[in-house]
């Protein structure tokens, strides 16, 4: 046994130096969080000017990385393109990770972690954050009805052969809980959206096109962010994992569905700051130019990595072709994602509109998030990147295990042919 | 010759089967379930200025008049509130601050919650710990709240205070506490209650809130300069309705449809 272990070790040394590195990680995390619960929330560096801070901004980036799930599951149960099966069960993975992560945050981020049951038997069904609250809550459930036979296919189970039974009873209900899925996952993402659109108290965030673009954003992102964890864990094992075919359609995809976010992007901004007027916005944003990098940097970082970088390489058959341009695209997509998510909650917050009946002008405040801010963050991703690479390693995520052992360098030479023909 | 094969096609088409019908019948039923649910959904962008069809008319309708005239700026409000309601230190249910009127003239504005008849607050809380009493004050309970703060990013007053330490005794309340109030743990929002303690428990003993002052806010019983009305808008010749229908007066911010209850008097001079 022990032998077993040490020659494990030899033979696989990145992954335990790399478990090694996330136990570290999630003991720092672990102190902050129990700061954070023992202490209060006076640790952190919030204020009642501005509420809300990094963690929010994780939860909203989170669930928009995570929708990978439904956009792959939509594809495959409602479009009716069977072939993303092959991709279908990471991207779940992904969206667990990310739905499970976000929740997390969330628990961290309440004021009473210990009434955290409240939304489930007090409802207030105008509110979005109970919207938000119960869409984390039902889709965990259908990923988990979802991703119930990677658990029992796998080699743990093998031995009761009842696990797998009821594994495959579960699956049956998939066609139905992915519909479910995608139907959650919409309403979800947009909610993320519109729990700032509402706000009519804060001109920079009133906007009703703002749950529109944070589901096509996410979306976008979410399918940029799947090619590139696909990518990257291909190199890691030194495996074909999936076909390059398949990468290439997906990337056409997430190219389209790109186009459609950078339209949805530049009507809104036109029609806010120039094609009509409204109270305050365009003062505060001023403001925000004048004092601050927020809003124009952000918004410049978002259109330029978010955008022109993704589009630029997934629309060029040529050049989408090369794993390593593929990995650029989803680093774009996923930092102007996070700059897009950093820039809708910080500006409103720190940007905000005084009450004086005689001379309303604009409020200026500031937010720097402290370490134990960053160290809870760096435990939730930490969580993420362990469950991953646990179960690409344990688990059947890229089809039954020990099959397709090729290695990068086939993949590669397997990948160039199929797009030229 | 397009539309005549049109024509062929259509009576080719088989009548419409009690399947077909019933199915129909599902579409629609389905579709004004939909419609409602979108309707009445946060999503829904015209709902929460309208007032809600079918809501009981109270039997009380408390508001405050507070006077910019008089208004000296004294901060006696403040103090008070910070006695009766337990307070510490760092949490500031009323606040008074200087001001200029587009004449260039000096005045002060004292703000408490506005209770308003639209919360955006009460809307987003999605646990209904902070909610409209049927007599128009917005008021919290403590006990449902999970301190997620998102009332206090939707109100555009700034009226709400969370408690990010454990509460300590302030300077101005005994330190044992106002037995009257409820304590409220570290975790949750608070916010400006118009002392509803002292309403509650002067209208049980038939006092009339605005007029005996056992049964007034104490922001107004403080106030040394006739700056601060309470009353109830129900009663057309309680003092606040007097100097609503007598003076002009503005509302904070009232192009967001909020609809605050209460109402500042303009100083000489307007704004």
């Amino acid at each position: 046994m022990v032998a077993k272990v040490i020659n494990d070790v030899k033979q696989n040394r990145g992954f335990y130096i790399w478990m090694a590195f996330l136990l570290a990680v999630f003991g720092v995390a672990g102190v902050a969080a129990i700061l954070v619960w023992t202490r209060g929330l006076e640790v952190t560096g919030l204020s009642n000017e501005v509420p809300w801070g990094l963690w929010i901004t994780v939860d909203l980036s989170a669930v928009a990385l995570g929708s990978g799930s439904f956009a792959v599951a939509g594809l495959v149960y409602l479009f009716g393109a069977k072939r993303f099966a092959a991709v279908s069960r990471v991207a779940l993975l992904i969206g667990f990770l990310a739905d499970t992560g976000t929740a997390l945050v969330l628990l961290l981020d309440l004021g009473r972690p210990d009434n955290f049951y409240h939304p489930i038997i007090y409802w207030n069904t105008k509110s979005l954050l109970w919207v938000i609250t119960w869409s984390v809550i039902l889709y965990i459930t259908i990923l988990l009805i979802e991703l119930a036979p990677v658990l029992t296919e796998s080699k743990l189970f093998a031995r009761w052969p009842i696990v797998h039974r009821i594994g495959e009873e579960i699956h049956k209900a998939t066609p139905v809980a992915a519909f479910m899925g995608v139907v959650i996952s919409i309403i979800h993402l947009s909610a993320t959206g519109a729990t700032y659109g509402i706000l009519r108290g804060r001109p920079v965030w009133f906007d009703p096109a703002m749950p529109v673009i944070f589901l096509v954003s996410g979306i976008f992102a979410g399918i940029s962010f799947l090619i590139m964890v696909i990518v990257v864990t291909s190199w890691v094992m030194r495996r074909r994992l999936v076909d390059p075919n398949l990468l290439d359609q997906l990337a056409r995809i997430a190219g389209w569905v790109g186009v459609t976010c950078g339209i949805i992007r530049v009507i809104d901004l036109s029609a806010n700051h120039y094609f009509s007027y409204k109270p305050f916005l365009g003062e505060s944003i001023n403001l925000l130019y004048n004092m601050t990098p927020y809003s124009l940097a952000l918004t410049l970082g978002e259109f330029a990595f978010g955008l022109i970088i993704p589009l630029a390489i997934f629309f060029n058959p040529t050049v989408r072709v090369r794993f390593r341009n593929l990995v650029l695209a989803g680093v774009g997509a996923t930092t102007g994602l996070l700059l897009c998510r950093w820039n809708v909650t910080l500006t409103g917050l720190v940007a905000t509109v005084s009450y004086s009946p005689s001379a309303p002008s604009i409020n200026f405040f500031s937010y720097f998030p402290t370490w134990v801010e960053w160290a809870a963050v760096a435990g939730v991703l930490a969580y993420a990147g362990m469950v991953y690479t646990l179960a690409v390693r344990f688990l059947p995520i890229f089809g039954a295990e020990g099959e397709e052992e090729e290695t990068e360098l086939a993949a590669e030479r397997h990948h160039a042919p199929v797009v030229a023909a | 010759m397009a539309a005549h094969s049109k024509e062929i096609s259509n009576e080719k088409l088989p009548p419409l089967s009690r399947r077909d019908f019933l199915k129909l019948l599902g579409i629609a039923g389905v579709s004004t379930a939909v419609a409602k649910v979108v309707v009445d959904s946060p999503l829904f962008p015209y709902h929460s200025v309208v007032a809600a069809p079918g809501a009981r008319p109270s039997l009380h309708s408390w508001a405050m008049v507070i006077d910019l005239e008089n208004c000296i700026g004294c901060d006696r409000c403040t103090y008070a509130c910070q006695a009766t309601n337990n307070l510490p230190d760092d949490i500031h249910w009323n606040v008074v601050t200087p001001e200029v009127t587009s004449m260039g003239k000096e005045y002060f504005l004292p703000r408490p919650c506005l209770h308003c008849e639209n919360p955006p607050c009460t809307d987003v809380c999605p646990v209904g710990a902070t909610y409209k009493r049927e007599d128009g004050l917005v008021v919290m309970d403590y006990d449902k709240c999970i301190g997620c703060r998102y009332c206090q990013v939707a109100c555009p007053y700034g009226a709400r205070s969370f408690n990010w330490s454990p509460p300590e005794p302030g300077s101005y309340s005994p330190e044992y506490g106002d037995p009257e109030v409820e304590q409220r743990p570290r975790g949750v929002v608070e916010k400006c209650t118009f002392c509803i303690h002292r309403i509650d428990a002067g209208l049980a003993v038939g006092l009339t809130p605005g007029e005996d002052v056992e049964a007034t806010p104490a922001c107004c019983n403080a106030c040394p300069a006739e700056a601060r009305f309470f009353g109830d808008l129900n009663n057309p010749n309680s003092r606040v309705s007097r100097l609503i229908a007598e003076r002009a007066y503005v509302r904070l911010r009232d192009e967001l449809g909020t609809a605050s209850r209460v109402y500042y008097l303009l100083p000489q001079g307007g704004l």
